[in-house]
Parts: C-alpha cells; sequence; structure tokens
C-alpha cells in the first residue's frame, strides 16, 4: 500500500492538485493588485481560503483514518489526497502570502505548515523506504523468535563459561544482564548501542582465550562463537528498532506541529481581521 | 570428612524438593564449576568461592578469590569466619544452611537457591526500550503543549495587552502625534505579533501603536484616522459637479494600502489613473479632458493656459499646434532672441557687451523645481536703467505706475528750474543760473517753470515712447493733453501647466534651450513650450522598456490642490457619532 498511495487511482489525486496549482499559479501570475501582491485582495482571500479549507481536510486524516468504512472515500482515498494535496500547500500558501514574509504570527502559521509538511515528507519516505529494508533485515525469522534465540545463547554462555576462569565469566554474566536493545529515542533511531555489553564481553573474551590451553581454551572458543552469533542478532534487531523508529518519530513532530498550526492559523486568521 | 550436602529446590506448585548427596573430603569447596564439593551453578557465583573445613573443633569458613565473592555469614557480609551449627551462608544467590549431624556424615549443609537472577530472555526484555511511545512525551502532550503556548504567547495576551491593559482614555487626547507613539516593544506590546507587514517610512514613527489606527476590533481603519493629520487632503473631482462616489467617498485604505513595506503607500500604477480617463466620457460626459491611457502612447498635446487679456485677466487653455501657436497677451514687449544674442548685449554705461544666459533671469524657487518670477528691479533695471534726463544720468524714475513717473517727472524739472544750475543746453538762463544767491522775480519763476512744463512734457513723451517704457511695455495715449499716456498692465501666467508637476532641477542635463525655442523667439507673446514630443523622445509609459517608465503621477496628482478637501474634519466622528 505504501507506494501504491501515490499511483492511486490512476494518479487522480496528482492531478487534482496539479489542476489547483495550475490555476492558482495562472491566477495569480494575471493578478495585478493594488500594490505588492498579498493575502488582503480577491486573489489573497481565495487562496488564503483554499489553504485553510485544505489544512483543515488534511488534518482531519488523523481522525478519519481511526474510523473505519465512513464516508464514500476510500481510506487510500484519504492517504493519496492527503500526500498530494499537502504538498500542494507550499505553492498555494505562498501563492497566498504575495511572498512577503516578516516576524509575526502570520509568518509563523506559514512555517509551522512548511514543517508540518517537511515532517510529513519525511514520513512518506520513510514509508517508501523503511518498511521494505526491514523486512530484508529481518530474514526469515519472527522477532520474537530472534529475542528468544539471544536469551537461550545468554543461557548457553552460562554453560560454556561454567568452568572457566572468572574474568570470562564476569564477562558472560555482563553480557547477559547488561545487554539492552534501544534505549533512548537517539539510541533507537541510532540503531546502534557502543556500550553493548555483549560486544564488549565478545572482545574481551576473544583476547583472554588466546592464553588458555586445553579445556579452557576449546571452551573459551565455543564461547566466542556464540557470543559472535549473539552480537550478530542484537545488531539486527536494533537495526529493526532503528528502521521502527524512523516509522515512528515523524509523527512526533508531524503531529503536534499539525495541532500547533491550527492554533496558529487560527488565530491568523482572527487577527487580520481583529486589526482589519 | 563425610559430609552431606542436600539441594534443595523449590517446585512450580510451592513444595519444596531435596536431593542428597554424600561427599567425602578434608574440605568443603564452594565454587561454580564442578571440581567443587558443592557446586553453585547459577550466575552469580565465582568459580572457587570459598572452602569449608574444620577447625579447633568447629568449622570454619574461608573466602578464595580477590574479595569480589559475594559471601556472607549470618547475614554479615565477611571473607571469613567460623560457623556453627544453624549458620546460613550466603554465598551470591545461594542460602548454605549448616544442619545437625545426620547418619555417618560429619556434616549436614543444605544448599538452596534463594536469590535467583531472572530468566534471561526477561532481563533482556526489562532491559530494552523498543518503542519510542515509552520514552519521553507522548504526541498528545506534546501537542497540547504547543498549542497552549502558541495561543497564550499570540492571541489571549496580546488581547488581554491591547484591550484591557492599555485602554487610552479618549478624554486624554492631545496631539494625535504625541498619541501615536509607542515606545514598547514586542513581547510586551504582544499585538505587535499581528503585523502583517512593515509600516511605510514616513509613518514607522507610530509602527508601534497598533491601535492607534486600528480603533475598533473587526473594524476596517476609518478615514477619520488620517484626516487627523492629512486634514487638507483635496478631493479629485468637484463632487457636485462629477457623481462619482466611487473616488469622492472611497475609504482612504482603498487607494492607500499600509503595511507593504518600505514602499510609498500612494498609488502610482497607471491603470489606476487610465481606468477613467481612458474613456472620460463614460464616467463624466461633459469632462473637457481628453483621453489618455498611456504616457508614452496617446496622451494628448500639451494644452497650455495662457492669458487672454491681461487686464481683464482672463485664461484660456490653447493647443500647442504648430499651425495656430498658442499666444500669450502678457502686454509685454519683449525679445527673448535680442537678449540671448550670441555676441552679447550692450550694458549702458559700460561700453561693454555682455553674453547673457537664461539663469541671468530665470533664477530657481526654493527647492528648485521652478522658477521665481522674473522682476525689474532684480533682472532688468542694470540695462534698463530708467533715466529720462541725460545731463542727470543717475536720476532714475520709479518702475511700476504712470502717475508716479509723470509726479516724478513735473517735480523734477520743477524743482530744477527754480533751483537752477541745469546743465541742459537749451534751457533759459535763469534755469542755468548758478544755484543759491538772489531770490527770483515773479517773472523769472513763472518764465523758468513754464520751462519745466515744457522740459517734463518732453521727457515724458521720450520715456513713454520706445526709448524707455516702450521698450517693454504696451503704451497708449489716453486723451491729447500733455503725458496722457496708460501702461496697459502685464499679466504673465506663473505656470502654463498648472495641472502638471515639472522638476526643472531634476531635468538639469539637457540645457534649457533644448526644450526651450528662446534664441530665435521675437515675440513676447510666444509660448515658449515644446510640444510633447520633447517629453516622449526621453519619457514612456509605465511599462516602457526603452524610455524612462514614467506613470500619470510623475506629473500629475490625484488630490488637485483647487478642489475642496476630500473629508470635511470630523465628518467621519460626526457620521458615527449619528
Amino acid at each position: 500500500m505504501h507506494s501504491s498511495i501515490l499511483v492511486f487511482r490512476n494518479f487522480r489525486y496528482l492531478k487534482i492538485t496539479l489542476a489547483i496549482l495550475a490555476a492558482a499559479i495562472l491566477a495569480y501570475a494575471i493578478h495585478d493588485p493594488l500594490g505588492k501582491p498579498n493575502g488582503g485582495t480577491w486573489l489573497g482571500y481565495t487562496l488564503g481560503g483554499l489553504s485553510a479549507a485544505l489544512i483543515v481536510w488534511l488534518a482531519w486524516f488523523g481522525v478519519r483514518k481511526r474510523r473505519y468504512g465512513v464516508g464514500k472515500l476510500l481510506l487510500e482515498d484519504w492517504a493519496s489526497g492527503h500526500v498530494y494535496l499537502g504538498l500542494s500547500l507550499l505553492i498555494v500558501a505562498t501563492l497566498h502570502s504575495g511572498f512577503q514574509f516578516g516576524i509575526n504570527v502570520h509568518t509563523l502559521a506559514y512555517a509551522l505548515m512548511v514543517l508540518v509538511i517537511g515532517s510529513g515528507a519525511f514520513g512518506l519516505y520513510a514509508y517508501m523506504r523503511y518498511p521494505r529494508l526491514r523486512s530484508v533485515n529481518r530474514g526469515e525469522g519472527a522477532l520474537g523468535d530472534v529475542w528468544a534465540l539471544v536469551a537461550g545463547m545468554s543461557r548457553d554462555c552460562y554453560e560454556i563459561a561454567r568452568d572457566l576462569p572468572d574474568e570470562v565469566y564476569t564477562l558472560v554474566e555482563a553480557a547477559d544482564k547488561e545487554t539492552a536493545i534501544g534505549g533512548s529515542v537517539w539510541r533507537q533511531l541510532s540503531g546502534k548501542d557502543p556500550k553493548c555489553a555483549s560486544t564488549r564481553a565478545l572482545q574481551q573474551v576473544r583476547d583472554l582465550a588466546e592464553r588458555y590451553s586445553g579445556r579452557d581454551a576449546d571452551a573459551a572458543r565455543r564461547l566466542v562463537r556464540v557470543l559472535a552469533r549473539k552480537v550478530e542478532l542484537l545488531t539486527r534487531i536494533r537495526k529493526d528498532i532503528q528502521y521502527k523508529a524512523l516509522l515512528d518519530i515523524w509523527l512526533y513532530f508531524h503531529i503536534p506541529l499539525t495541532v500547533a498550526l491550527l492554533g496558529a492559523l487560527a488565530i491568523h486568521i482572527v487577527t487580520v481581521f481583529l486589526y482589519w | 570428612m563425610e559430609v552431606l550436602v542436600r539441594y534443595l529446590t523449590k517446585k512450580r506448585d510451592g513444595a519444596i524438593a531435596a536431593r542428597d548427596e554424600t561427599v567425602v573430603c578434608e574440605t568443603v569447596r564452594f565454587g561454580r564449576s564442578t571440581d567443587n564439593e558443592v557446586e553453585l551453578p547459577a550466575p552469580g557465583v565465582l568459580l572457587h568461592e570459598g572452602v569449608l573445613h574444620k577447625r579447633e573443633g568447629g568449622l570454619f569458613f574461608e573466602g578464595e578469590g580477590d574479595g569480589r565473592n559475594n559471601i556472607s555469614i549470618d547475614g554479615q557480609p565477611t571473607a571469613a569466619g567460623p560457623v556453627k551449627l544453624g549458620s546460613i551462608l550466603g554465598v551470591g544467590p545461594y542460602d548454605i544452611t549448616v544442619l545437625p549431624p545426620e547418619g555417618d556424615a560429619e556434616v549436614a549443609l543444605s544448599v538452596e537457591l534463594t536469590r535467583p537472577v531472572g530468566d534471561t530472555l526477561e532481563t533482556l526484555r526489562a532491559n530494552s526500550t523498543t518503542r519510542i511511545e515509552q520514552v519521553g512525551v507522548s504526541k498528545r502532550s506534546l501537542a497540547w503543549a504547543a498549542l497552549a503556548v502558541i495561543l497564550v504567547a499570540f492571541l489571549v495576551w496580546p488581547i488581554v495587552e491591547a484591550f484591557v491593559l492599555d485602554r487610552q482614555d479618549p478624554a486624554l487626547s492631545k496631539n494625535p502625534i504625541e498619541m501615536a507613539i509607542e515606545t514598547e516593544s514586542w513581547p510586551v506590546a504582544a499585538d505587535l505579533a499581528w503585523v502583517t507587514g512593515p509600516v511605510s517610512g514616513p509613518h514607522k514613527f507610530m509602527a508601534q501603536n497598533c491601535s492607534f489606527c486600528h480603533e475598533r476590533p473587526f473594524v476596517r481603519v476609518q478615514d477619520n484616522v488620517c484626516t487627523d493629520c492629512h486634514a487638507d487632503i483635496t478631493n479629485h473631482v468637484d463632487p457636485k459637479v462629477h457623481d462619482l462616489p466611487e473616488i469622492t467617498t472611497a475609504l482612504c485604505q482603498s487607494c492607500h494600502k499600509e503595511h507593504q513595506g518600505a514602499q510609498p503607500i500612494t498609488r502610482e500604477d497607471q491603470a489606476f489613473c487610465s481606468s477613467c480617463h481612458k474613456d472620460l466620457e463614460d464616467v463624466a460626459s461633459d469632462t473637457k479632458l481628453v483621453n489618455v491611457s498611456n504616457f508614452g502612447r496617446d496622451h494628448p498635446e500639451f494644452r497650455p493656459t495662457v492669458v487672454t487679456d491681461a487686464e481683464a485677466k482672463t485664461f484660456e487653455r490653447v493647443l500647442l499646434d504648430t499651425a495656430n501657436w498658442p499666444v500669450e497677451k502678457s502686454n509685454l514687449v519683449f525679445t527673448h532672441k535680442k537678449h540671448l544674442n550670441a555676441e552679447g548685449i550692450l550694458v549702458p554705461g559700460k561700453r561693454e557687451r555682455r553674453v547673457m544666459g537664461c539663469v541671468d533671469c530665470h533664477t530657481g524657487d526654493e527647492g528648485g523645481a521652478g522658477f521665481a518670477p522674473v522682476a525689474m528691479e532684480e533682472h532688468c533695471s542694470e540695462c534698463h536703467q530708467l533715466n529720462f534726463e541725460p545731463t542727470v544720468p543717475t536720476r532714475r524714475l520709479p518702475h511700476g505706475n504712470v502717475e508716479t513717473v509723470i509726479d516724478t517727472l513735473r517735480e523734477f524739472y520743477g524743482d530744477l528750474a527754480l533751483r537752477g544750475g541745469a546743465q541742459v543746453e537749451d534751457a533759459p538762463a535763469i534755469v542755468r543760473r548758478r544755484p543759491g544767491g538772489r531770490s527770483l522775480s515773479e517773472e523769472e519763476r513763472l518764465e523758468a517753470l513754464d520751462w519745466a512744463n515744457k522740459a517734463a512734457r518732453d521727457a515724458g513723451d521720450r520715456v513713454f515712447a520706445k526709448s524707455v517704457c516702450g521698450t517693454c511695455h504696451e503704451v497708449s495715449r489716453t486723451g491729447d493733453g500733455p503725458l496722457d499716456y496708460a501702461v496697459a498692465p502685464v499679466l504673465v501666467v506663473d505656470r502654463w501647466m498648472p495641472k502638471g508637476r515639472f522638476d526643472h532641477s531634476r531635468h538639469s542635463a539637457p540645457g534649457c534651450v533644448d526644450c526651450h525655442a528662446a534664441p530665435d523667439s521675437e515675440k513676447a507673446t510666444d509660448v515658449l513650450l515644446p510640444q510633447i514630443e520633447t517629453c516622449t523622445a526621453c519619457h514612456g509609459g509605465e511599462t516602457a522598456a526603452q524610455r524612462v517608465p514614467s506613470t500619470c503621477v510623475s506629473c500629475h496628482d490625484f488630490h488637485l490642490d483647487f478642489h475642496n478637501p476630500m473629508r470635511k474634519p470630523m465628518q467621519n466622528a460626526q457620521a458615527e457619532g449619528g
């Protein structure tokens, strides 16, 4: 579905958007207002009304997508229109402004709109790209199995390290008790854990193993193999968490900024008439 | 010694299972690895934790390792110590209790994993945070917070500040300019966040005081705000003559758009004027004005306002038609050609020729856009000296009034005749006598005055003829009597095109004579204006590409100062009050 929302109904919403943009740009080109082009001319009011209606409709998507089977349009119609019409606002609202920007609440509303569209554009990119990468990264098994695999490896490590010196056993214990997946927002987004206890254990056990001989050396080598496999699995899980975080994080900007934009938009509309 | 080791395991249902092992050994070793007598395989136990051995009739525990062991005896952390019957020896997650000896065993111990560390999968899950909603704040709370900040900062606080805290008392109405100045800036003057664009330059001094112009919420700015300062702004047409309410009663702001930045708020676009003036008959059928839409393309030929009768002070607009050039009947006699002679003009009394230029007579007025009127005393009298008696060349006639001239002549010659000492050759002896000395007899006085009258009459005939007054003025005789002369009143228009503005100071690059054909003008009645083609050679309409783009207001004003003020003072205030 993720890429199909762009081609949905044979680009119907792209065509509608291009028609709106062509009309807006043509009107702006031939309109010769008194003074500079601005939001207070008949065309300014028209483009402003259109922009405001689009913003409210686009924001309503957040409500609509929680109601299944309501109205004539499919959710895909909404999603496809949401993408194209949302992007078209960059042009329609800019023409409404007449390219007049300043340090005021009106430009604040415009800036919030740009940020909402920017975060939405990232969201679209994320939905186009990351689900595929995510399934490639997951490979055959479901992620729940992978977690159990990791846990099993921790148990295997205890077993193998039982007769090994404490310096190794301590590392194995830390690799079990301190290994974490994800964490802070940044840790999840980075997909890496530079202080991963399992990675540290792998490196140090590998070094220690070189000093051992006999039974200890065999056990240490087996331990290194298990730890290496565990670290590899952890890397894949962390990558998976990263994709998930990237698929989620933009909404933490898109949605609060949309609500802020609705507030700023309301203030914009009220105040231009309050001080008419 | 023989040692019984009882491994206790808690089952799921809570029951405890026991598994006994008997070991025979010298000392009992505790630790993780299989070479210990008591194996403690759970995580958290060292390879070798310590040894229990007999000493002086009792048991003694001695820890091994580097002190990292987690050993306690009866709850007291320690590295070594005696152990009695019933003592609980803590080793990592295990509790080892010393039981009473059973059977052959000298020592009996129970081993129970009382503090197990978690399952490896549970530990991993507990350590991990894999969803963004598990950390930090929710989208919903972020949204509410952002909305609240914006509403408070840009709506609630500005409204409170502007409409509750900062109401000006109208009774304190003072000088409008003083009232307009507001010194607070954002965020105190929080409504400044609502400004839609920078205020134009001339109004910037009051740009911080929104409510000075925006008097009432949700009501457009009214004209009284403008006319508080701009009271004398005049109309474009006389509303009594032309019923054009769209330009006589329109709001000031319908044309003058504020908040558009540094550009002037006056309209300069050609289309604004041409919307009416290109088909003027549609809006004012009885107008004498000619249609125009673009200066470069269809501006009509100039029609200067010229004097048609200087005495009656009548004027007429006449087309600059090469076949029928307008004539300025100013009653002056004068030629530019003579004065602008390239070889100069003779200066009386100096025996020199002086080459004159335009600026010798036409000097810029204040500001330099136009010219100061030419004045006889200032610009002409150095050459046109108004002397009348060759023997007294320093004596000059006053300029400006015929009666005064005649009185001056009579008084001069009467005084000369009676006082004596005249150098006039053909005068009688009594007039030429040495002044002073004896009194004149009645007969001598009459003779002298008789000469004086004749001399004054002769001088008057000379003066009023071509030599003096007639040089520049139309002089006529008013009767047959002596000195019955009249000088026709002079009237020169100040500006031939009073509805147009032309700034001479900005056109100093071409010489005067490039536009004004003065050097060839042989008559004072010549209207020395260039035709429009002189202007259109450089200037085009608003969109001209290869000439100076010029709109209507480059030369014309919208608010014409010969009309009445567009708004009566307080008109709006009364309308609102009623």
